[in-house]
């Protein structure tokens, strides 16, 4: 048994990269997502974690850095949030087209104005076009298996690409739950890049990509990500078999077999959902869950296969102003043209309202699509 | 030393999509000759990012990785760490234009300074953004034509050089393609240092400035001979004047009419006499301020070429 | 009636204000009028693509011309890196800024018109030069006349006098010259078309590796040549470090590379000695 410690999301993020090797952390301070950094600083300080440590002076830098420090052939790691993440927006591009598979913590949370620091998936989301892949977590223990699995999917010869693991703001990121710190030393070994800046041979990385060419790159991304989902089955396998925990990376199912009535969501409150299920099991309601992890590559054989002769109802803790809920739309367009007998949008814990169980109770059989109120 | 005494590889190799007469690829070249090629360019969007060609090939022969425009010093900074992390001594070079130096670059530039990374960032400076069609940046003079001030830049530039001066880096120095020998040599000295090192090379553009293509280095030279471009090292804190403006500001040479330099590019011939006035009135205040950085040659000696 | 131009030129030479003229020109004649440039990589020199449509209907199409009825080639020159024959229709017209007569082409298709003007030597006459380079864009367009193309000269002449301001009176006057220094003559071809298939390149990683000529063999930017005078040169190695292109070998003496010196002459200037004299460039193979 490895060691059991008491920790929040955020030291959870900054613990996991610890133990997947990291070699050089960027990072700049975001509320919820600055005790991340504060974590990995002392880590590196007190001579516990073996990596370089670059106080940056914006996120924009921060993922530049990484993008550099990877490309020079280190594992590189950052965190951040909200208005950060939105303005590394470039920076996640390049590191996509760049093939860098940097793994980067995100604690979800509002954009503004007005200032809102609360949980709310809406800076993600809003990030899914940026080649990134997706991981929305719902427990510590999560984030912490996630970050490690990230790595390893990221840096296969056949992905090469960045990815982020996103949890709720303060819903995870500042509650303590225990987590167990696996050494993850049979699982990730150190970092081998396929390719890497050398003084000895002078390629040029990223000069001009005329129309052609560019399209085969920005295919074969694509076809990363295709090969990503299948790859996923595999690391969730092995982690199983090495560490006893079922750590999902595509989806986690509840009681969907028999379900009539399926509630589809990601990150904490799909943690929520699943309390939700059981009490309106309670209620002779046969209820379901499937808490979605990867929004990015978006699974849709698996989803189909799991909901396409369900009631669905999609818990979007999120708006894409002008279209809806972003995980309902995805689901929608995926289970077109299967026998689907309804699939209905819920908007709910947008700008960290908090999501209860009867939240989901309540939602399931109100005709409103927005919930702005906590139901306790 | 001599021009024999150069490395002779060639780094920046012929047959590239640069304009003719290009400042910036006689700087490159001379920058990685004093390199002697060990070293791993970081270049942000700039005319260097086109002229090193498409793919599948690249004009630049040493290892190249081309970053984001507001991003070269980030960049930079992450490759230093996972190099100095795997032991590596390999020397990062920041090769950026002026805009990706004063101005969207200036945020990444500063905090790169201010950490005391273990960089070289040079910059070269054509007063304009030149690769998107020659439109004003904050390096661009007073009076200057440009594709965003029709009748003229209505404002004097910043100076990025006196920025890192105050930064208080290790090494800071101004160049110009008009003196490669002083570029080469600033180089080498500047590989001596470690931590965070700045130069700015004046790099004189034919179709941004209006000159013809053969004059590119003659305009270097008058730049500096005429006192508007003003050449100098500072090392651990220690300010000189250097070549030319070194014989200028010790009173050993006479300065170059300035009308000379301004007047035989396109991009300052509508200017008026009250204009001509403005700059020299900036270029002697330059030089007052920079002579008193002088140690123990307090007295603004340069001043009273201009009056 | 859909009249689809292609303008070759070289960046600096205005082939994208030319077609962009053309369009206007045609637009004062009552006509619908596009142009459309495609941008590579924006250089002086290195070689520029636009397209001109002028209908008597609206224009839908947003793709870039394939099958041009003109072909407009502001440098001679670009016909060694680019194929300006492509695509053409049969009894199409090529305007062709070239000191060589029309039958000296040699193309697949049938038969096509072939116009040909000396537009650098009236660009240099009538000082259409920025930066040291020759303008030859209207002159080209004064030859482009000759073609069977519904438009008026004076229509043209008005537009130019407009855009350039101070310098409209030599620009027309460059229209003028060139239009009737032009000659037009049909000429046949070899009739074999072959379609050269592109060959795909796999890419997974924005990855290059470095190689002389990105830009293919820069000699064909040239307009002035630079020649050492080895009487009067002492290897000083002067014109070697200032060279913009590294196109001066050090062999056993100072060398010029022909095949990628572009002409921008900063050689002569820094040559103490001044050993090398420069002359207009005369291709003979081309």
């Amino acid at each position: 048994m490895y060691e059991v410690k008491i920790l929040t999301g955020n030291e959870t993020a900054a613990y996991a990269a610890m133990n997947s090797k990291v070699r050089v952390v960027a990072a700049y301070p975001i509320t919820p997502a600055t005790p991340v950094v504060e974590t990995l600083s002392r880590l590196v300080e007190d001579g516990k974690m073996q990596a370089k440590f670059i106080r940056v002076e914006s996120e924009h830098s921060a993922m530049a850095a990484c993008i550099g420090a990877s490309a020079a052939g280190s594992r590189a790691f950052t965190a951040t949030s909200s208005h950060g993440l939105a303005y590394m927006h470039e920076m996640l591009h390049w590191a996509t087209n760049a093939r860098t598979p940097i793994v980067m913590a995100v604690a979800n949370r509002a954009i503004g104005p007005g200032w809102n620091i609360w949980a709310d998936l809406g800076d993600a989301l809003s990030q899914r076009d940026t080649g990134w892949i997706q991981f929305y977590c719902s427990s510590n223990q999560e984030i912490y298996d996630t970050i490690a699995m990230a790595y390893r999917l990221a840096e296969d010869r056949k992905v090469l690409l960045p990815a982020m693991v996103c949890y709720d703001g303060f819903v995870l990121s500042h509650t303590s739950m225990p987590v167990e710190l696996t050494k993850f030393d049979d699982f990730l070994s150190e970092y081998e890049p396929v390719w890497q800046l050398d003084a000895e041979d002078p390629f040029t990385h990223g000069n001009i990509l005329p129309p052609e060419e560019f399209a085969e790159l920005r295919h074969s991304i694509q076809k990363s990500h295709d090969r990503a989902l299948k790859l996923m089955k595999k690391i969730e396998e092995e982690f199983y078999e090495l560490y006893g925990r079922r750590t999902p990376l595509i989806l986690d199912e509840y009681k969907t077999e028999d379900a009539e009535k399926v509630i589809v969501t990601m990150g904490a409150i799909g943690s929520e959902a699943k309390v939700a299920v059981d009490s309106l099991r309670e209620k002779k309601i046969k209820a379901g869950l499937v808490r979605l992890k990867s929004f990015r590559p978006f699974p849709e054989k698996e989803l189909k296969n799991l909901l396409e002769d369900k009631k669905i109802f999609v818990f979007d803790r999120a708006i894409s102003p002008g279209s809806g809920g972003p995980l309902y739309n995805e689901l929608k367009s995926a289970l077109a043209f299967t026998p689907v007998k309804r699939i209905t949008p819920r908007i709910v814990g947008v700008g960290g309202i908090d999501v209860t169980k009867r939240t989901f109770e309540r939602a399931l059989f109100e005709r409103k699509i927005w919930i702005k109120e906590v139901i306790s | 030393m001599k021009l024999s005494e150069m490395e002779r590889e060639e780094y920046v190799l012929p047959g590239n999509t640069s304009c003719h007469g290009c400042p910036s690829t006689v700087a490159l070249r001379t920058v990685l000759k004093a390199l002697e090629g060990n070293a791993v360019l970081v270049i942000p969007a700039c005319c260097t990012s086109v002229y090193m060609g498409p793919f599948p090939n690249s004009a630049i022969k040493v290892p190249v990785f081309n970053t984001a425009f507001a991003s070269a010093a980030a960049t930079a900074s992450g490759i230093k760490a996972s190099f100095e992390h795997q032991g590596k001594d390999t020397e990062v070079v920041v090769w950026a234009g002026d805009g990706g130096t004063y101005d969207i670059g200036l945020q990444a530039l500063s905090g790169a300074a201010e950490r005391g990374e273990d960089i070289l960032f040079i910059c070269y400076n054509n007063e304009i953004y030149s690769n998107t069609g020659i439109q004003r940046s904050g390096a661009t003079p007073y009076g200057a034509w440009t594709t965003t001030t029709w009748k003229g830049k209505r404002e004097h530039k910043k100076d990025v050089s006196e920025l890192m001066l105050a930064h208080g880096v290790p090494y800071v120095s101004t160049a110009s393609i008009g003196y490669l020998k002083d570029l080469y040599e600033k180089v080498k000295r500047a590989r001596e240092i470690r931590g965070f090192r700045y130069i700015e090379i004046l790099a004189p553009c034919p179709p941004g400035w209006r000159f013809p293509m053969d004059k590119t280095i003659k305009m270097g030279k008058l730049a500096v001979e005429s006192g508007m471009w003003i050449l100098f090292e500072s090392i651990e804190g220690e300010f000189r004047f250097t070549g030319v403006s070194k014989s200028i500001a010790e009173g050993r040479r006479k300065m170059k009419d300035l009308e000379e330099y301004l007047l035989s590019q396109g991009r300052f011939s509508h200017l008026t006499a009250r204009e001509i006035a403005e700059i020299k009135k900036y270029v002697i205040k330059k030089w007052e301020k920079l002579a008193r950085l002088v140690e123990g040659e307090v007295d603004a000696v340069t001043a009273k070429f201009y009056v | 009636m859909l009249i689809s131009v292609r303008f070759h030129g070289r960046g600096g030479q205005g082939a994208v204000t030319a077609s962009k003229l053309l369009a206007e020109a045609a637009s004062l004649e009552g006509y619908y009028g596009q142009s459309m440039p495609f941008f590579g990589a924006e250089r002086r020199g290195a070689p520029v693509v636009s397209f001109t449509r002028i209908s008597d209907e609206p224009i839908y199409e947003m793709s870039q011309v394939y099958h041009p009825n003109i072909v407009v080639v502001l440098d001679p020159l670009i016909l060694k890196a680019v194929d300006i024959f492509r695509g053409v229709k049969e009894g199409g017209t090529i305007v062709v800024n070239t000191t060589k007569a029309p039958d000296e082409f040699v193309f697949d298709q049938d038969y096509l018109n072939i116009v040909s003007v000396d537009a650098t030597g009236v660009a240099i006459k009538n000082d259409l030069l920025v930066a040291g380079l020759p303008v030859v864009n209207t002159p080209m367009l004064g030859a482009l006349l000759r073609a069977d193309i519904p438009l008026k000269i004076e229509v043209l002449e008005g537009i130019v006098r407009k855009k350039f301001g101070k310098e409209g009176k030599r620009n027309v006057k460059a229209i003028k010259e060139a239009y009737e220094l032009a000659s037009i003559k049909l000429v046949h071809g070899s009739g074999k078309r072959s379609y050269p298939r592109k060959k795909k390149i796999k890419v997974e990683f924005p990855i290059s590796t470095p190689a002389e000529g990105v830009a293919g063999k820069t000699k064909l930017w040239r307009d002035f040549r630079p020649e050492i005078d080895y009487e009067k040169c002492n290897d000083c190695l002067n014109c070697w470090i200032h060279c913009p292109e590294s196109a001066i070998r050090l062999n056993e003496h100072v060398e010029i590379d022909y095949d990628y010196c572009k002409g921008c002459l900063v050689c002569t200037t820094v040559c103490p000695k001044k050993a090398i004299a420069s002359e207009r460039e005369v291709f003979v193979d081309v």
